[in-house]
C-alpha cells in the first residue's frame, strides 16, 4: 500500500472516529501543513455527519404491528408490544394485582 | 404477547435500562437481557422471541429498509429474520455472537429479495416523517447510496448509519477488518463525488 493510500484511509478513519485521539492528533497536526489532506478529512467528515445524522426510516404503529402480526400468525407466538416507557419524570402508575 | 416483557414492579429494570443512565450501562443490562432470553428460547419458551424483538426488531427493520430501499419487502425481511430465528432456536447460544448472527440472517434475506426483484427501488418522501427539508434530504441521501456498488453500500449502511462497530461489520459480511476500512473508504469517497456541491448545502 502506497503513501497516498495510507493517507486517504486515515483521512476515511479521521471522519468515522475510528483513529485513536493520539493517532487523530497526529493526523491533523500533519493536515495542518498539507490542504489537500486537509480537504479531504473535511469533505469525508461531512459525509460521516450526514450519514449519521439520517434518523432512518420511520418504524411506526404499522409497520411494526404488521411484522409483529406475521411472526404471530406463522408460530404462533404471543407478540403484542409492550407498554410505552414512561417519559422523563413522568411517573409510572402501576395495578396492583 | 405476554406479560413476562411488561414493565411493572415485578420485574424493575430487566425489559430494559431506564433512560437517562450511561450507555454502557444500558449495553449491559441488555446483554444480561439478551442472554436470558436466548437461554429460554433455546429451552423451548417461544415467548422470549418477543423479547428478542423489543431489543432489535427496529434495528433489524431499519437495516433491511436501507438495503432494500422500500417498506413492504423490509418487513417481510424482518419478520422472516425473526421467524428464522425461531426455527433455529435449539442451536442458539448466548457467546455475545447474537446481535453479529442476526444481522447476518437478515443480511442473507435481503440480498435474496435484491436477486428476486433485480432493483433497489428508491423510497420516496411519503415513506418518511419529519419536515419536507429532512425528508428532502433524506431521500437525496437515499437516492446517493443506492447509486454506490453493494460491497460499498454494506458497510455504510452497517457502520455509518445503523453504528455497527467495525469488528462486528466485518463479521456480518464475512471481510477481514482492513478489508472493511477500505471498503469503507472508498463507499464514503464515491458518496461524495455523487453529492459534489450538494454536500455542502446538505450538511
Amino acid at each position: 500500500m502506497n503513501l497516498e493510500r495510507v493517507r486517504e484511509i486515515l483521512a476515511s478513519m479521521h471522519a468515522g472516529n475510528e483513529l485513536t485521539e493520539e493517532l487523530a492528533s497526529e493526523l491533523m497536526a500533519a493536515a495542518a501543513a498539507d490542504p489537500a489532506l486537509m480537504q479531504e478529512i473535511k469533505e469525508l467528515e461531512q459525509v460521516c455527519e450526514l450519514l449519521r445524522t439520517d434518523p432512518g426510516p420511520y418504524f411506526g404503529d404499522g409497520s411494526d404491528l404488521r411484522i409483529r402480526a406475521r411472526i404471530q400468525e406463522e408460530e404462533g407466538v404471543p407478540m403484542s408490544p409492550s407498554e410505552p416507557e414512561p417519559a422523563p419524570g413522568q411517573l409510572s402508575l402501576f395495578l396492583q394485582t | 404477547m405476554s406479560n413476562s416483557f411488561r414493565k411493572g414492579p415485578q420485574e424493575p429494570v430487566e425489559s430494559s435500562a431506564p433512560r437517562g443512565i450511561s450507555p454502557a450501562l444500558r449495553s449491559r443490562d441488555e446483554s444480561l437481557l439478551e442472554r436470558r432470553l436466548l437461554s429460554s428460547l433455546a429451552a423451548g419458551d417461544k415467548s422470549a422471541l418477543g423479547g428478542l424483538y423489543e431489543l432489535y426488531g427496529e434495528k433489524i427493520f431499519r437495516y433491511t429498509f436501507r438495503m432494500l430501499g422500500n417498506r413492504a419487502d423490509a418487513e417481510d425481511a424482518t419478520a422472516e429474520t425473526f421467524l428464522r430465528v425461531l426455527r433455529r432456536s435449539a442451536d442458539l447460544k448466548a457467546d455475545g455472537a447474537f446481535r453479529t448472527w442476526l444481522f447476518r440472517i437478515a443480511r442473507n434475506l435481503c440480498i435474496d429479495r435484491m436477486r428476486q426483484h433485480k432493483l433497489l427501488e428508491l423510497p420516496g418522501d411519503a415513506q418518511y416523517g419529519g419536515t419536507e427539508e429532512k425528508a428532502a434530504i433524506k431521500v437525496t441521501v437515499h437516492q446517493a447510496l443506492s447509486e454506490l456498488p453493494e460491497n460499498y453500500r454494506e458497510p455504510l449502511i452497517l457502520c455509518d448509519l445503523e453504528d455497527v462497530s467495525a469488528k462486528e461489520a466485518a463479521d456480518i459480511l464475512h471481510i477481514s477488518i482492513p478489508a472493511l476500512k477500505s471498503r469503507l473508504y472508498r463507499g464514503r469517497k464515491a458518496l461524495r463525488d455523487i453529492l459534489g456541491g450538494r454536500l455542502e448545502n446538505l450538511t
